[in-house]
């Protein structure tokens, strides 16, 4: 059995397509498996949903929700978002199916979740590192120091924005004893109560 | 004119590419990913504020709220043994050097050299003190929890080493 030239062309043209179409549902995909409904969708996510709705991340300066993606996946279409596009992607398929949600150890987690946010991304909103998140008042005079250092002027730090500014959008249980959370926390705590207790009256 | 005949060793030989193509593009996914994304930052270097070099927590309470808040609880907090006791100054002055990991040997051995070479007497040589220390009665920060190594051992004897 041999190919002729015409089957060759025949083959690379059904390969072109073939590609195309693959590029175009990946494309759909990644978007569709990009929003918050799809990530909130699976049980494991609850936890992480209810404490942004809780944090101050929950809105941005317009009012408008925050999404999972806007933090956790880089900007734009390049290598960068493509490959924690991927990565993440295929781990939280993973975990889903390998894993129970009561087994997944937020400790471990945190780590992982950082090293993939973006300072672009917190940047994009924020701006002017002098100024405060309303861009109105002047931050403090550590912060103001401390970002000297991030941009090198004074010294240099190769940390990323959440090396520092942890506990953003989501609070584990282990970190709401720590005093810079004591606010965040007391929010969870009765948003938690508040959820208890219309349990209890629906119990009743 | 070019003609590719479909034997079973091409098919074989074509397979085989496509496997060697997959493991390197996994490859350089993994390569990529690295580079762009670090797991470990290079080292910085501090900020320049000399009236308060020795004033660490004010800045560190914020900007490392977790391993501050765990020495001010643990017995190094309780006690007042400062950073620069350990970590050394940011300008570098000072006997100590300044590290965000103090070496076991240089540092620890400074306040516990009894202990540490009764430790080893009866132990060996461990790599680090912080693996047990920050776990048990004396949480110094350190990452004890995720270092920890699971035992199914239920006493404190060891066999062939008695207490």
């Amino acid at each position: 059995m041999s190919t002729t030239p015409r089957q060759i062309r025949i083959t690379l043209l059904g390969v072109g397509i073939l590609l195309v179409a693959g590029i175009v549902a990946t494309a759909a995909f990644f978007s569709f498996s990009s929003t918050t409904s799809f990530c909130t969708s699976c049980h494991e996510m609850n936890v992480h949903k209810e404490e942004l709705a809780q944090s101050p991340h929950a809105k941005d300066y317009d009012e408008s929700a925050i999404d999972c993606a806007d933090c956790h996946l880089p900007r734009g279409l390049g290598p960068r978002y493509l490959s924690v596009k991927t990565y993440l992607g295929v781990k939280d398929v993973f975990v889903h199916f390998t894993e129970s949600p009561d087994s997944i150890d937020r400790r471990h987690s945190q780590p992982v979740a950082r090293r993939f946010v973006d300072d672009a991304s917190c940047q994009a909103c924020h701006d002017d590192l002098y100024k405060d998140a309303k861009k109105e008042k002047d931050i403090s005079e550590i912060g103001k120091l401390a970002h000297d250092n991030y941009n090198g002027k004074d010294g240099k730090s190769y940390r990323l924005c959440v090396d520092c500014h942890t506990n953003m959008a989501h609070l584990p249980s282990f970190d709401r004893r720590l005093d810079i959370n004591q606010e965040f926390a007391a929010k969870l705590v009765a948003a938690e109560q508040l959820v208890a207790a219309e349990e209890q009256g629906g119990a009743q | 004119m070019i003609t590719i005949s479909l034997t079973k060793k091409n098919m074989l030989l074509g397979a085989c590419g496509l496997f060697i193509l997959a493991v390197v593009g996994i490859g350089l996914f993994f390569l990529y990913l690295n580079f762009a994304f670090p797991v470990k930052h290079a080292t910085g270097t501090h900020l320049a504020v000399p009236d308060q070099y020795t004033d660490c927590v004010t800045c560190h309470t914020k900007v490392s709220a977790q391993v501050t808040q765990d020495w001010r609880e643990a017995k190094h907090g309780v006690t007042l043994v400062k950073c620069v006791v350990c970590h050394g100054e940011p300008d570098g002055k000072g006997s100590i050097p300044f590290m965000a990991t103090p070496d076991p040997k240089l540092i620890c051995s400074r306040c516990h050299d009894p202990a540490v070479v009764r430790m080893e007497a009866k132990y060996g040589n461990s790599a680090d003190c912080y693996s047990c220390h920050a776990y048990h009665q004396n949480p110094v920060h350190s990452n004890a929890y995720e270092t920890r190594v699971p035992t199914t051992q239920t006493t404190l004897d060891q066999p062939g080493q008695g207490f």
